[in-house]
């Protein structure tokens, strides 16, 4: 092994970076070559230069800095809202509460035939309302009655069967249920409203 | 080196690990004041590092801590208190500042001026002779490679074992082996020459 080939070896032997067999074998090459003592001594005093380094001041106002710039954007950072979960879950809740709901239905009333009805007062809002009030039995009760309301009406409501059925019905027990339309006359003769009632509760 | 070691390992041999674990809980749990604690207990390991990894640029240093601290605050329900807290600060620190040094364009070094020597108070000629050669090391330490220069500054100014060097930079002890000697010559024969120039 030349010189050139020592080198590394007494970089790490200056710092007893070394193996002990190759502490040796470094030892004895330092006690026959001079230029690679020469060359260990450089490395000593560089090294003591490096390991100044360590020493090097800071003031305690950079730190002081550091951490209040941290501790300024962690307490900034709010553990995320619980909230959505919650929400997340409750949704699924109600959704397995409505299909449970749609399983058990009692089936829907077979072969009405098509209907009609006024309604009373209030139909342009009661348009806007959920279906729920139209009742497939309460139809029932309607049938073939006629006439106008009473109370200041502002619009007529024809009910009537459609023969509309559902090409792939979700349910078995939805195949006889047949939606019901509402139509709903208003005072103007060019607004015609269609209520389309699910009469399955969907 | 052992002895070396211990002196820059510094007041953290002396904090119990319970105390630690301790306070990294309470640090998961949102404890700001906590979180403090570690930052105290933390910022000279991390500064002084990034300083060194990233070349006497102050600002650039300072840049690197908070990243390092933010990002520790980040990582605090993952990690895990009883597994080795400094050393997963070292490898996040390294991998701060090799990012860093990736994309920055170099700043001019003003900062430290102002703040040399304070705790020595030495007479100005000393004062003017260390000052200079902190600089020639550091001049020394921008000629070594990334990794070189990584191995090299947790080695000999951090005091960490080879061992645990090669764990922190995710390579082998031989390969820390090999990048320490080599940036040892490497820093002696810079020095070297600078000192000739000088004659």
């Amino acid at each position: 092994m030349n010189c050139a080939e020592f080198e590394e070896r007494i970089a790490l032997f200056v710092e007893n970076d070394l193996y002990d067999a190759e502490m040796t074998a470094v030892e004895r090459h330092l006690e026959t070559c001079t230029d690679c003592r020469e060359f260990a001594a450089g490395l000593r005093e560089s090294q003591a230069m490096l390991r100044g380094l360590r020493r090097e001041p800071l003031d305690d106002a950079i730190f002081a800095d550091v951490r209040s710039q941290v501790i300024r954007r962690v307490s900034n950072v709010r553990p995320a809202p619980m909230w959505p979960k919650y929400a997340i879950a409750a949704t699924l809740l109600v959704m397995l509460a409505a299909a449970a709901l749609w399983r058990t239905r009692p089936a829907a009333p077979v072969g009405v035939p098509a209907v009609t009805a006024t309604i009373g007062p209030g139909p342009a809002l009661s348009a806007s309302r959920t279906p729920a009030p139209v009742q497939a039995p309460q139809i029932a009760k309607t049938t073939g009655r006629h006439g106008r309301a009473k109370s200041r009406a502002n619009a007529n409501v024809t009910l009537a069967r459609q023969n509309i059925r559902p090409s792939r019905p979700a349910h078995p027990r939805a195949v006889n249920a047949e939606p019901l339309v509402v139509k709903l006359l208003t005072n103007d003769p060019e607004v015609v409203i269609y209520w389309l009632v699910d009469q399955n509760g969907g | 080196m052992q002895e070396l070691a211990l002196v820059m390992a510094g007041g953290r041999l002396d904090a119990p690990e319970e105390q630690l674990v301790l306070l990294v809980k309470r640090a998961k749990s949102g404890d700001i004041a906590a979180f403090e604690e570690i930052l105290e207990r933390y910022e000279r390991q991390v500064l002084g590092t990034a300083l060194r990894l990233l070349g006497r640029n102050l600002e650039d240093a300072k840049d690197a801590a908070q990243q390092v601290f933010l990002r520790l605050h980040r990582g605090l329900r993952q990690l895990d208190e009883n597994r080795q807290f400094e050393s997963w600060l070292y490898r996040v620190t390294v991998n701060v500042c090799r990012d860093m040094l990736r994309v920055r364009i170099r700043k001019p070094a003003l900062q430290l001026e102002g703040t040399e020597h304070r705790s020595y108070a030495p007479g100005a000629h000393e004062m003017m002779v260390r000052s200079e050669q902190m600089q020639l090391i550091y001049d020394a330490l921008d000629t070594l490679s990334e990794r070189e220069r990584a191995a090299l500054v947790l080695r000999d100014l951090e005091g960490i074992a080879t061992k645990e060097v090669a764990r922190i930079l995710g390579t082998s002890e031989v390969t820390v082996r090999c990048h320490i000697s080599s940036a040892r010559v490497k820093i002696r024969k810079f020095v070297d020459r600078q000192s000739r120039r000088r004659l």
